[in-house]
Formats: C-alpha cells, sequence, structure tokens
C-alpha cells in the first residue's frame, strides 16, 4: 500500500481557552490548559457535520491527484459523529463525490485510532479485495456531541476532517502494524443515549449537575480521563515497541512519531517513556485541540508538510483511546502530497 | 523513593506545601486533588515506580497514607 495524498479541512472559527473564562473562571481555564497544552479549538457552526468537512478535504484532494473519480473502488468513513443512524454517512459521500456506483462504502465508529485503524483497513481492501485506491476519510465535530458546561471535554475537544487517498500500485509502504482492543474499559468514553441500550427519551437532553461542578446531558460525550490516561500509559509504550520490531526498525531511525493528539500531559508522558525527543513527535493540539480521528492527518497536514512532501519519511503512526482500542502502523512514506489546510 | 520523598513528591504534584502532607492528611481536604491531579499521581505511580494502577482504587484512597500504601511495595 502506498500513502498517495493527504488533506485536512478545519472550520474557520477558533475558540481560544480565554472565550471561556467567564464560564469557568480564568484560574481553572488556565489549569486545565496547562494540562492540556489545548489553547484554541476550532469550532464548526450548527449546521456543519463531519461530513461536510470531510467533504471538503476529499474534493480537494480528488481534485489534486488528477485521478478519474470511478477510480475509486472504496469509501472507509471513519466517525462518531456521522450525519445519521441510518444510513451510513460514506454513502452520502460517495454521491456528493461523484463516485461511481461501484464503489464499495461503509463507516467505521471509532475515535481516536480512526486514523490509524482506518489505514488498516484500506490496506486490508487494497491487498484482501484487490481493490487499487481507496478514499480513507475521518473526522468528528466533537463540539456539537460534548456539553459547553462540561470543562472535563469542551475545553479539549477540537473539529476536523481528514481524508487521505491509498493506492495498491507502487513499493509496499507498510512495514509494521499491532493493534488491539479491550472492551472492558468501553463506556470510559461514551455518549449513554446515544444508541438502543438506553434509547433516547425527553430525559435524555436534560443537563444534569455531574462530578466537580459540570453539567451535561445523557446525549453529550462523558470521559473518565484517569481511566484513559491509566490504559494509555500501559498499552502504547509496549505496542510502539511491538511495532518498531515488526518493522525491524529503531527508534533513532524513525523521522517522526506521529501520535494520536490525546492532549499535552499523555503525549509528554508517552515521549518521556519511549525517549522521543519532542522535534520527532509534531503536535498539533495546541492550535486545534483533540481532534478525534483526524488528528494524526491533522498533525501531517499543519506540522508535517515540507517533510512528507520532500521525500523519504519513516514514521510510526499511533492512535489510542476510545473502544477501548490501540493500533499502530509503521510505514515508510515516498513524497506524499499534503494539500494546505482548508478552513470554512 | 523513600516513603518521605514519595510524600514530597504527591504534596508537589498536587499543589500543596509538603509541610502540610502527612499520611493522616484526608486527600479530599488537598487542592489539587482532582481529576488533574489524578493523572500526576498515576503518572508518579506507574512511570516512577513502576507500580501497575488501579483507577478505581486510586480513587477509593481515602488519606496520603492510602496512597502510599499503594506504592508501598516499590518504596525503600
Amino acid at each position: 500500500m502506498r500513502l498517495v495524498a493527504v488533506s485536512c479541512c478545519v472550520p474557520r472559527n477558533s475558540v481560544s481557552a480565554e472565550a471561556v473564562y467567564e464560564r469557568f473562571g480564568q484560574e481553572e481555564v488556565q489549569k486545565i490548559v496547562r494540562n492540556s497544552g489545548v489553547r484554541a479549538r476550532r469550532i464548526v457552526a450548527p449546521s456543519v457535520t463531519t461530513s461536510d468537512l470531510c467533504f471538503e478535504s476529499a474534493q480537494a484532494l480528488l481534485d489534486a491527484s488528477g485521478w478519474d473519480r470511478s477510480s475509486i473502488d472504496a469509501v472507509v468513513f471513519v466517525t462518531q459523529t456521522p450525519d445519521y443512524g441510518i444510513p451510513a454517512t460514506s454513502h452520502i459521500l460517495q454521491d456528493r463525490l461523484g463516485l461511481s456506483d461501484r464503489t464499495f462504502c461503509f463507516d467505521v465508529n471509532l475515535g481516536c485510532t480512526g486514523f490509524t485503524h482506518g489505514l488498516l483497513l484500506g490496506e486490508g481492501l487494497l491487498d484482501g479485495l484487490g481493490m487499487n485506491r481507496v478514499l480513507v476519510l475521518v473526522g468528528d465535530t466533537t463540539s456539537r456531541s460534548c456539553s459547553q458546561w462540561d470543562r472535563s471535554v469542551c475545553l479539549l475537544f477540537g473539529d476536523a476532517g481528514g481524508a487521505v487517498l491509498l493506492e495498491r500500485e507502487g513499493p509496499q509502504q507498510v512495514a509494521g502494524r499491532v493493534w488491539g482492543a479491550d472492551g472492558s474499559g468501553a463506556l470510559f468514553i461514551q455518549r449513554p443515549a446515544s444508541g438502543f441500550r438506553h434509547q433516547a427519551t425527553a430525559e435524555s437532553f436534560v443537563l444534569k449537575e455531574t462530578e466537580g461542578g459540570n453539567r451535561r446531558s445523557d446525549m453529550d460525550t462523558v470521559m473518565d480521563g484517569a481511566q484513559i490516561f491509566n490504559f494509555t500509559i500501559k498499552r502504547v509504550p509496549p505496542m510502539v515497541n511491538d511495532v518498531l520490531a515488526k518493522a525491524e526498525w529503531t527508534a533513532d531511525e524513525v523521522d517522526a512519531f506521529v501520535f494520536h493528539q490525546a492532549n499535552k500531559f499523555i503525549i509528554d508522558y508517552l515521549r518521556r517513556k519511549l525517549k522521543v525527543p519532542a522535534e520527532k513527535a509534531p503536535t498539533c493540539l495546541e492550535e486545534f485541540g483533540n481532534t478525534s480521528s483526524a488528528s494524526i492527518p491533522l498533525t501531517m497536514v499543519t506540522r508535517m508538510r515540507e517533510q512528507l512532501e520532500a521525500g523519504p519519511a519513516k514514521l510510526v503512526l499511533v492512535g489510542f483511546g476510545v473502544g477501548l482500542s490501540w493500533s499502530s502502523v509503521a510505514m515508510q512514506t515516498e513524497g506524499v502530497r499534503v494539500l494546505p489546510l482548508i478552513e470554512v | 523513593m523513600t516513603k518521605a520523598e514519595f510524600i514530597e513528591e504527591l504534596a508537589i504534584i498536587l499543589n500543596e506545601d509538603p509541610e502540610n502532607v502527612k499520611p493522616e492528611t484526608e486527600v479530599e481536604s488537598l487542592a489539587g486533588w482532582d481529576s488533574t491531579g489524578l493523572l500526576g499521581v498515576i503518572a508518579l505511580l506507574d512511570g516512577d515506580l513502576g507500580v501497575s494502577v488501579d483507577v478505581d482504587g486510586l480513587r477509593d484512597c481515602r488519606t496520603v497514607g492510602d496512597l502510599v500504601d499503594l506504592a508501598s511495595v516499590k518504596l525503600d
């Protein structure tokens, strides 16, 4: 599999941490920002969905590639904020993007590991089903699925949608793959009334006071940060060492470790544990927040464009979080086309 | 790391004057014992001491002494 091109789209509306001083108090917000590293986030208008952001990314990518749109064999749309419960949003994107009626479309419900899982699924479609070209779309508009009165989430998450083009032709770029799941922690990040286990009623929309004075409804995303951190520090360092071993690479020869942009505290901790210098672990969360499955492509677009376009690069991509899930891909890219950040 | 050093590290993480942090100190009385402080304590236990953390067990701790007990196998 070859990573041909990548693009990302964010809403133009940037909301700074200062903007919520009034809501939560300056001291409290500053304390959260010191920990999370998130100084600003991009927030969509209430009418904009993840698929709108991914559509812009994909449209630009397909235009730039010069490929005939009928040559796209599959659309994988990874999101936790789809347009509808039914149908899968990938079909809506197939139509909007003018792709052929032979396109294989499906949605995947993942966040933090969405990009790395998405790449692996893309590779599986190319190798397993003999496809030639796959479009993987990732992203979330988490601002629309969390309470603006819950400082444990609303100061952290930003909105973004990314797209990558994968092709079977060309050198095999993937050198190592690792993945895993631990459903015993499935509810550590969840939206309680978002499905059929606890089907939404009028009561589900009512904001309720919870721990620490946060307010949210059962329709909102709730996250147990301590459990997620604890899971991450147990699972991610061994995973990264495992993917390096599978690729037969040393950490020193890796050009960049691109971590899911969970928060600064977690990334700093992982860097120290893995002895990865800061210059080899680019971050974009300070400007865009935790952008869920779009965080790795957004880091590529906003922090690694020259490096990726210039020539060969050995990358270790690292996803971890909701599910609980984790996956990592070691790949040697070669002259990836990286489009400038799209703002809408 | 000795028990005294561990308590001093806890104090720094939880934004308290080490003089005020004793084994009998109730964790709820510490200003930094919140969701952010919890991450720091997990990092101290896991990263610096190699103690595998059970978050529910950590949340059940009532005093600084309970936190010391979690770390005790790795303390000098």
